[in-house]
């Protein structure tokens, strides 16, 4: 297998990416994109628009040459959350640095170079009372909205990458056998994300028509090339999926069977349950506030066969108004005990791609779907350059963890660390052949697998000069050290002393010392002795 | 001479208590600070940031990887050396006697020194004494400890057989 040369920065102008479908083709792409099987709808609409993705998405704007931290205290790794149905899924914190620089003594980190991640190693799935840290503080994932981007005449050159919804589309390989040749791509996320363990690698060839075709389906990422070749790969059209927006909630109201009349309060609103209609499979809920009806909704029926990523099917179950949230749960035994299950909850908020993050003005936020439908988790990335001085630090988000620059010298960042809310910091990141702060922090999904497909070769180089330098101080600075020469030397004195002592004894052994005159025993079983010892030996 | 099952006993009770009061003292750290302190590593945190063991598998843990078992046997040994120092007082004389007394004291010192109290020695102002013996490894200092005060228990072994009790009076005639 070839690599193919590039990694160049990715100009979009290099790019051909003529037209997002517009809303009056959405239908022909509603009928050009494969379903799962035939007969069944996409389960999200086409986009009506397109929104950029966050900076430095691209295979090319990878950390170059990152310092790894594998956590830090307030950074949490794994830490497992339970849904309602008691389904797993470990979350991540992950931190990115990437295109930072040295310039005029300080450094500076361009606008979407600083990015969060809160990564999982599962996908996370709506209306299922999932837990979702967002920086530290867990709210409840309710609802999502997804929609398809379609992009026209997209070129991809060898080796480089292109967004198209929140997918990244990278043309990574040739494979060349005889005169024929096929041609890999790595379909990403935004963040990073690599859907080779979920999808595998989609591979197009134009000279190899027993083994490939021309086109691909990764659900509804998909894409119908006219054009393939070791130079570059020219799409007819192109689709990823972006997730728009993810609802979550800071306060669980409601969970279990309520009947007809039923009222609960969150804030200033209202939520009341007004009818239940089992034999239509329905209920109506009303949001009031002052005695108002802000809201009045019909949930259902639940459509079991689309449920529940199918937006149509999904959003007949939820109801959304003021903060307020929830759904009618679909399942078997929705309507039972005269009442229907709902799940409601208070202090709702958006996530919306691309929209400033409303905890952090600094920060815009971006949630990553996969074409299933499941969400893996959100970017949030700093919306203006940052420039940190030495002794000085850059807030994450919300102040959940800090980049600080200790040191600079001569255009190298000797000396900088990355900490958490509470001050624990990792070990020193600086080093005389260090000329920037990039960083990969975590080890979820995209920090602690994906993203070493592209730069774990550096990452790991560096890390083993960092580790052999250190070795080499280490053995350099302490050597045998004053404190360990006197140990030694108190030994030695010791183990002489004891061999002094056994040295009298044996010899006291051999011929007992006398004791002198005024030390005598005046026992009367000593004296005896001592005559003996006096008394002259004849030898025969 | 050497009251071994004394110094025995002595030396059982010291290395109890040192390992009671370390037990004692001991809180699970709440930082990364702290916790590297005590041994443990950011491995050791938690998700919720935080070390979430049982009070005692964590002394346990910090126990072990700080090596103060080394320490609990140097602190024995020299309270027992110490012990068998006092009690040979009345016949080698007080000088003797309480400047071998002292000088277990003082090696018991090294060993809390080294040890899980170095934090509070630091505060007493035995910060020094602290820094120095740092960069002896534990087990050296537990030699040493051992072979020192095995010397000192043989030479006043041989004092003591050289004078026994009643010849003292003797001497004076």
């Amino acid at each position: 297998m070839k690599r193919l040369p590039g990694g160049g920065f990715v100009l979009a102008a290099s790019l051909t990416l003529c037209t997002t479908a517009a809303s009056a083709a959405a239908a022909d792409y509603a009928v050009l994109l494969t379903p799962a099987r035939p007969g069944l709808p996409l389960a999200h609409p086409i986009a009506a628009n397109d929104i950029p993705p966050p900076p430095l998405s691209l295979v090319a704007d990878r950390p170059k040459d990152p310092a790894y931290v594998a956590s830090l205290p307030g950074l949490p790794q794994g830490r497992t959350v339970v849904d309602d149905y008691g389904t797993k899924r470990p979350k991540f914190d992950g931190v990115f640095i990437r295109k930072s620089r040295v310039e005029n003594g300080q450094v500076v980190i361009p606008p979407g170079g600083l990015a969060y991640l809160e990564d999982t190693w599962g996908g996370e799935v709506a209306l299922k009372g999932e837990p979702m840290p967002v920086l530290g503080r867990m709210t409840t994932y309710v609802d999502y909205d997804m929609s398809i981007v379609v992009k026209e005449n997209v070129e991809i050159p060898a080796g480089q990458s292109v967004a198209v919804g929140g997918q990244i589309y990278y043309y990574y390989a040739t494979v060349g056998h005889e005169q024929t040749m096929n041609h890999a791509l790595h379909v990403r996320t935004i963040a990073g994300t690599d859907w080779e363990w979920a999808f595998g690698n989609p591979v197009l060839s134009s000279t190899q028509p027993g083994w490939w075709g021309m086109r691909f389906a990764q659900l509804y990422n998909q894409g119908q090339a006219r054009e393939v070749g070791p130079q570059k790969l020219v799409f007819d059209w192109l689709s990823g999926v972006r997730m728009d927006r993810l609802l979550v909630a800071d306060e669980r109201v409601f969970a279990g069977v309520a009947r007809a009349g039923q009222e609960w309060q969150s804030g200033t609103r209202t939520i009341k349950l007004a009818a239940v209609d089992a034999s239509e499979g329905t209920v109506k809920v009303q949001v009031l506030e002052g005695g108002e009806i802000k809201l009045e909704r019909t949930l259902g029926p639940i459509r079991a066969d689309r449920l529940l990523e199918d937006t149509e099917a999904r959003k007949a179950l939820v109801f959304e108004e003021g903060g307020v949230a929830g759904f009618l749960v679909p399942g078997k035994t929705t309507f039972r005990d005269g009442g229907a299950e709902l799940k409601i909850y208070g202090k709702a908020s958006s996530l919306r791609y691309g929209d400033t993050y409303a905890g952090d003005a600094r920060f815009a936020v971006y949630p990553v779907g996969c074409p299933t439908g499941h969400n893996f988790g959100f970017l949030l990335v700093n919306r203006e350059e940052i420039r940190i001085a030495p002794g000085a630090s850059a807030q994450g988000p919300e102040g959940y963890f800090r980049i600080a620059v200790d040191r600079i010298e001569g255009g190298n960042v000797l000396a900088w660390h990355v900490e958490d809310k509470a001050g624990n910091r990792s070990a020193n990141l600086g080093g005389p052949a260090v000329s920037n702060v990039d960083l990969v922090l975590g080890q979820g999904r995209v920090a602690g697998q994906a993203l070493l497909t592209d730069v774990g070769r550096a990452l790991n180089v560096r890390n083993y000069a960092a580790l052999e330098q250190a070795q080499v101080g280490s053995s350099a600075a302490n050597g045998p050290s004053t404190a360990l020469l006197g140990g030694l030397a108190v030994l030695a004195v010791a183990l002489a002393g004891v061999g002094y002592e056994l040295g009298r004894r044996r010899g006291g052994a051999a011929a007992p010392a006398v004791p002198p005159a005024g030390l005598r025993p005046p026992s009367p079983v000593a004296a005896p002795a001592r005559r003996e010892r006096r008394e002259p030996v004849e030898v025969a | 001479m050497i009251p071994y099952r004394l110094m025995l006993v002595v030396f059982v009770i010291a290395a109890a208590l040192y390992v009671g009061v370390g037990r004692t003292a001991f809180t699970v750290p709440a930082n990364l600070e702290e916790a590297e302190a005590c041994g443990f590593t950011g491995a050791d945190f938690a998700p919720s940031g935080r070390i979430e063991m049982p009070a005692t598998q964590a002394w346990w843990t910090s126990f072990v990887r700080k090596q103060e078992y080394w320490n609990a046997f140097s602190a024995g040994l020299a309270a027992a050396f110490a012990a068998f120092a006092l009690t040979a007082m009345r016949r080698l004389g007080a000088a003797v006697a309480g400047g071998a007394a002292v000088g277990g004291g003082l090696l018991a010192l090294v060993a809390l020194c080294i040890g899980c109290l170095a934090p509070v020695l630091s505060l007493a102002g035995l910060g020094f004494a602290v820094s120095l013996l740092a960069g002896i490894p534990k087990w050296l200092l537990a030699v040493n400890t051992l072979v020192l005060t095995g010397w000192a228990t043989m030479f006043m072994a041989r004092r003591l057989a050289a004078c026994p009790v009643a010849c003292v009076p003797a001497a004076a005639h």
